[in-house]
């Protein structure tokens, strides 16, 4: 559709069209169905306008209505211009994605009799490995259901222990046209196992890319999973992540979301807790540059007695640049004995940047222990002096302190290589 | 070495010093006193190139350089060190993680080679035991969770580590058990040369004893007004600091900040 009167619906709807043909056999299972009644549910509504609270700073609907009206079709994919030279080279099982297709000569799959990786390669697959059955609140989630066309399915077995961490990278080259990616994943960490998965964001190219992923994760009773994101995306990239955990009794979870740069990027992170005895540890780190946008919006939800949570979100904002979060903990009255501590702190290097935070806890429960903070300013002058007075230049002293402010979200990767690695990452976004 | 005429500072709107003429020379130990809120930590300050005070009028001259037009980091580099009288908490920074930027900056200006991290450990160990300083404490977020001893000793560890022609120590005896002042004192006393001087500021007499003053200087209301050798600040211990302000009670009544 290179009608310039295209509305972004109708590329969608384009799109729509073009899977369903391919989609033969299909057409009657409940995944066909469940896509079916994503897209109309999603037609009906529409993207969320800045009058939704949830969506208020981040107006991805309307980006996307002025970047991708006139979008049909992604370019070819030009290895060349894949800056590969960034990936982290990883040595365990790794999952590609380019553009929003599996790309096998990228991927490297190693086979573990107690580690199962399916990858979907169509909608086709997607239905047919169960992975588009579940409802859609979300709209960003909705359209993901309608338009997937890849994605992976990790399954770990009851009692394994995977050390090597499973990685999914996910590129968009948007060199030579705009991109369009919609993955799906489902990650399902059996009893008593253990595993570590690292998700890139990799965005090239100086045109306009839109990545709406999701990820479903489920952690068995006793389940351990390390789950990292972290986003190096392009300037000119859209990007909705929507990740689900649900977690069962006993289980531990650590994840990390680390963001820099991008023009629009937010971050859903909705986790369950079903069962008594969990851990949640979630952590972010968010730099948004030049006049992007980075909204980190997080659910902790306890349903059951006797479980700890722990977040600490940590911004450092640009210029220009816009930073959000929204942690909501919810403490159900079943849940007693809930500890649940959340943190916000942000540091503005302008009087230009904003940053809009919020904290929300709601309680139903009488017996808890919930703490909140959030602090926002700009760098600590005090502590910028002492610096300075003994002999370190401004610059130095304040690359020193803002290093420090954001290696405390680091530190909680436990994968040494990527931790080394992210932390390389954060001194040269620094340096510039 | 250091020659301030005249100085004029204040801080929003608010004059503090008034007028203050000082000279040091190398060797020196030179102690100013003073009842609180007469602008002693005003003048640490500004010497050491706090941004918030503004300086009115008056020059200081420190080695030939007129200090007041180099920032705080060239001060440093230039010689000056400043001992905190409350040393600023840093989390997620330690002591080792700065200290080696910091000596090595002031190397550079001073034109000698960067320490590698082999000659700068042993560099460390050295001037540890000068004030008894433990390298764990070293490798903490600076000065989080540090007793009142410990903060002063890191900063007079620093001293030792940096060297400096000048060292100005605003209320260093400040919040210190007997044992600790000692300790600091005597880390300070070992790093007295002939080519170095000291500026101490204190409210008591005390710490006196232990780092014995060529001059004490009576700071009030903003102006050095009575100035002797270390006999006066036996004077000041006896009879206090109201004979001083009955001696001059010509100053304007305003209440100064500390």
């Amino acid at each position: 559709m290179s009608n310039r009167n295209s509305t972004i619906l109708d590329v969608f709807e384009e799109q729509i069209n073009a899977l369903t043909p391919q989609l033969n056999g299909a057409a009657n299972s409940a995944g066909y169905q469940a896509r079916k009644l994503a897209f109309d549910t999603f037609k009906e509504h529409g993207f969320p306008t800045r009058k939704n609270e949830e969506y208020r700073y981040t107006p991805l609907g309307k980006a996307l209505e002025e970047s991708f009206a006139d979008f049909t079709t992604n370019p070819a994919i030009d290895y060349s211009k894949i800056k590969e030279k960034e990936l982290p080279v990883f040595s365990g099982n790794t999952i590609v994605f380019i553009n929003g297709t599996y790309d096998e000569t990228m991927s490297q799959l190693t086979e573990k009799n107690n580690l199962e990786i399916i990858i979907s390669k169509s909608q086709k697959d997607l239905i047919e490995n169960a992975s588009l059955a579940s409802g859609e609140e979300d709209a960003f989630s909705g359209l993901n259901l309608a338009l997937a066309t890849s994605g992976c399915q990790i399954n770990v077995e009851k009692g394994a222990v995977i050390e090597e961490s499973i990685n999914i990278i996910h590129i968009t080259c948007a060199a030579d046209g705009k991109v369009m990616a919609n993955c799906r994943h489902e990650v399902n960490i059996g009893e008593n196992a253990q595993a570590k998965i690292t998700e890139i964001f990799l965005g090239s190219g100086d045109q306009a890319a839109f990545t709406n992923s999701v990820m479903e994760v489920s952690l068995a009773h006793h389940a351990i999973l390390e789950h990292y994101k972290v986003g190096l995306d392009s300037d000119h990239e859209l990007r909705i992540d929507n990740t689900r955990i649900q977690q069962q009794n006993n289980s531990v979870l650590h994840t990390v979301n680390v963001n820099f740069g991008g023009k629009m990027i937010r971050n859903n992170l909705n986790i369950t807790l079903n069962g008594e005895h969990c851990e949640t540890n979630l952590d972010g780190l968010y730099m948004p540059v030049a006049k992007g946008t980075i909204d980190n919006h997080t659910v902790v939800d306890h349903r059951l007695p006797n479980s700890n949570s722990n977040e600490l979100y940590k911004g450092i904002i640009g210029k220009q640049a816009t930073g959000v979060f929204n942690g909501k903990v919810f403490v159900r009255q079943d849940a007693q004995k809930t500890n649940a501590f959340q943190s916000n702190n942000n540091i503005l290097l302008a009087d230009t940047a904003t940053i809009n935070t919020k904290p929300q806890l709601e309680i139903w429960a009488d017996d808890v222990k919930c703490t909140h903070g959030c602090t926002t300013g700009q760098m600590d002058k005090e502590q910028l002096f002492y610096l300075r007075a003994r002999g370190i230049d401004k610059e130095s002293a304040q690359k020193l302190l803002l290093k420090a402010f954001a290696e405390e979200v680091i530190e909680k990767i436990k994968d040494e290589v990527l931790r080394a690695r992210v932390a390389a990452i954060l001194e040269e976004k620094l340096d510039s | 070495m250091l020659a301030i005429k005249n100085l004029k500072a204040s801080v929003e709107g608010s004059e503090i010093l008034k007028g203050i003429n000082l000279e040091v020379k190398p060797g020196e130990v030179h102690a100013i006193m003073g009842p609180n809120g007469s602008g002693k930590s005003t003048l640490a300050s500004v010497l050491a190139g706090r941004e918030e005070y503004d300086v009115d009028g008056g020059t200081v001259t420190f080695e030939g350089k007129n200090l007041l037009d180099l920032s705080p980091e060239d001060r440093a580099r230039a010689g000056i060190f400043l001992a905190f009288q409350y040393p600023v908490e840093i989390p997620g920074v330690s002591t080792t993680n700065f200290l080696k930027a910091s000596v090595n900056q002031v190397r550079e200006y001073r034109g000698l080679g960067e320490l590698d991290a082999v000659e700068f450990l042993k560099e460390m160990k050295e001037k540890m035991k000068i004030v008894d300083i433990d390298q764990a404490l070293l490798r903490r977020s600076l000065n989080e969770g540090f007793s009142g001893g410990e903060k002063k000793r890191n900063e007079i560890f620093q001293m030792a580590m940096l060297e400096p022609k000048l060292a100005i120590l605003d209320e260093t005896d400040s919040g210190l058990d007997i044992d600790a002042l000692r300790i600091v004192a005597n880390g300070v006393n070992a790093l007295k040369s002939k080519d170095n001087a000291t500026i101490v500021i204190t409210h008591y007499q005390r710490l006196l004893d232990y780092i014995v003053p060529d001059f004490v200087h009576v700071l009030y209301k903003g102006k050095i007004v009575k100035s002797g050798t270390k006999q006066l600040a036996f004077e000041l211990e006896e009879r206090g600091y109201d004979w001083i302000k009955e001696e001059h009670p010509d100053s304007t009544q305003d209440q100064i900040p500390a």
